[in-house]
């Protein structure tokens, strides 16, 4: 006894001594870059933000490198966070020269928590790390000059997807003509197609946004594109987006119970699932809620993780012991597990000595969606009742109100 | 002297119905605005119709759209977006009139933060950062964790 309480008081001691021994850091900075295109001789006032993630009491320092480091005021070098504090601001002023050599300049203001007055002795890592924030200025290239960017039209739609092609000439020239090429990969890499954008011009120092659609019967799921620019005879270097169509789904095709199913066996069920995103879930498994007619939880189980291949069928195996259980009307929920989401469907079951069968279930096999269209009816509902309380409740006053009067008025009769 | 009071609060109540039945046909944006650091922003708004058309734009004139997505509920949970400027607003049917909010302007932006415990550097902002150290850099992804070893290191975006 004696030896386990040595024991246990020395697993105690690691603990406290790992716990203070741990070198805790956090810092954060929002925005984290600065973008200005270059102006001679422009006054700019920028601010940021320091964020004290983990809210703890620390020193700040801020200093400035790079190209432009003798122009920036910073309105603070230094910041005392409280342990309540999680955000504080800075601001800097600079000034842009009248020259610059063309490209994306870079000035760093660099922020760095600074060693706790009482060192750290003994911790595990003596490591330092600072962060910066970025200031870029674009400077105009000599010529023509032109950068893209990709984007894509969230629509929900599964018919087409629409391409945002944003080219900014950062050239001192116009450019003419420019058109943009997309070629769009599937979930496995391999190439679906080529789009071609509008075509149009842009003046030095402008942007452009050029359109594609890319129109199809496109299966739900995760796709890939890579962008170019053309104009004027030179090619903007390769974009690269990732974008998905439509939204991760999958469906229970159908929940067989082993034949021989007696009540009081363990029941095997096989639940056949579709994937209907065009890349692979990795993990997959259902977990089954049985509750009574008066929603007292029965019993609660899952079946084992499975992948399901892009747009493909899969079998869960899951099993229960229907030991205790009476025959007679139940509800389930089934709850899919599926690469961090989960979708529930409700299911009438009903158990008989031989049988399990879920009655939500059409000819196809197609889940009976209960609660889609509901949610209106609920809300529906829910504001029906606050009308009809309220009607209620003035109604009552009324009543109230005139039988109380009544009675005033034959209290007074009385005293006459 | 008490039909004056139940009068009044008949008037009372009619208001608070009244009130109600406002605030339900209001349809009014609640988030996102302003700056965020939320690459995923969650749209939600008020309002008691039977679908809704939210626009993103990063256009005041919603001349190109980044979303343009049917929604019968009151929110919506966006795809990844970029950091910059949006605009956005709810399109919906009126008693088959088309009406459309006012437009709200958000900003997202970036967020490089680390957090450090023991030996371990992990990224907690939401952007990709390259991690530059004694013996090189490496790009640390949203989330990602590595060990690291003594020395000076800068963080920033990629």
């Amino acid at each position: 006894m004696k030896l386990m309480n040595k024991f246990g008081f020395g697993l105690f001691l690691i603990f406290v001594i790992i716990l203070f021994t741990q070198n805790v850091s956090a810092l954060g900075v929002t925005p984290a870059r600065k973008i200005v295109d270059f102006e001679p001789g422009a006054l700019y006032e920028v601010e940021f933000s320091i964020v004290n993630n983990e809210h703890k009491e620390m020193d700040v320092a801020v200093f400035v490198e790079g190209e432009l480091a003798d122009r920036i005021k910073l309105d603070k070098n230094y910041l005392k966070f409280n342990a309540n504090e999680e955000l504080k601001s800075i601001k800097y002023t600079f000034s842009l020269p009248n020259e610059m050599l063309p490209g994306t300049r870079e000035t760093k203001i660099l922020i760095k928590e600074l060693p706790p007055s009482m060192a750290h002795e003994g911790a595990i890592v003596t490591a330092s790390v600072s962060l910066t924030y970025q200031l870029q200025v674009q400077v105009p290239y000599p010529g023509k000059y032109a950068t893209i960017e990709l984007k894509t039209v969230q629509t929900g739609k599964t018919d087409h997807v629409s391409f945002l092609m944003p080219v900014n000439n950062f050239g001192t020239q116009d450019i003419v003509s420019v058109k943009g090429i997309i070629d769009i990969y599937g979930p496995t890499n391999e190439k679906i197609t080529t789009i071609n954008t509008v075509g149009g011009s842009v003046k030095s120092q402008e942007r452009i946004d050029l359109t594609a659609t890319w129109i199809g019967e496109i299966n739900p799921g995760k796709y890939f594109a890579k962008g170019v620019a053309i104009y004027d005879g030179e090619t903007t270097t390769e974009v690269e987006k990732v974008f998905n169509v439509g939204e991760i789904d999958i469906i229970i095709l159908e929940i067989r119970v082993n034949e021989d199913f007696r009540l009081g066996d363990i029941a095997k069920f096989n639940i056949l699932l579709e994937n209907k995103w065009a890349e692979e879930l990795k993990e997959v498994y259902a977990e089954m809620v049985v509750y009574t007619l008066d929603n007292k939880e029965v019993i609660r189980f899952r079946s084992a993780t499975e992948p399901i291949a892009a747009l493909g069928k899969q079998e869960l195996i899951a099993y229960w012991d229907t030991a205790g259980i009476k025959e007679g009307e139940y509800k389930t929920t089934l709850i899919l597990h599926y690469d961090g989401n989960t979708k529930e469907e409700e299911l009438k079951t009903t158990v008989s000595l031989n049988d399990i069968k879920f009655s939500a279930y059409g000819v196809t096999g197609q889940v009976a969606y209960s609660g889609e269209s509901s949610s209106v009816f609920k809300r529906e509902s829910t504001w029906f009742m606050v009308v009809l309380i309220l009607v209620g409740i003035n109604v009552f006053w009324f009543v109230y109100f005139k039988k109380r009067k009544k009675s005033s008025n034959n209290n007074n009769l009385g005293n006459i | 002297m008490m039909n004056k009071k139940i009068i009044g609060m008949i008037v009372v109540l009619i208001l608070i119905v009244l009130i109600i039945f406002f605030v339900r046909s209001k349809v009014i944006l609640i988030k996102p605005r302003g700056m965020i650091t939320e690459t995923k922003p969650n749209f939600v708004w008020t309002g008691d119709y039977d679908g809704y058309n939210l626009l993103v734009s990063e256009e005041k004139n919603f001349e190109n759209l980044i979303i343009n997505v049917k929604v019968d509920e009151r929110s919506f949970v966006s795809d990844e977006l970029d950091f910059g400027d949006y605009y956005w607003k709810i399109v919906y049917n009126k008693n088959n009139e088309t009406f459309e909010t006012n437009l709200v302007k958000f900003t997202i932006n970036s967020f490089v933060a680390f957090s450090i415990g023991g030996n371990f550097i992990k990224n907690v902002g939401n952007v990709g950062s390259n991690l530059m150290g004694p013996t090189g850099f490496v790009v640390l992804e949203r989330e990602q964790e590595i060990e690291i070893q003594e020395g000076d290191y800068r963080l920033e975006q990629k």
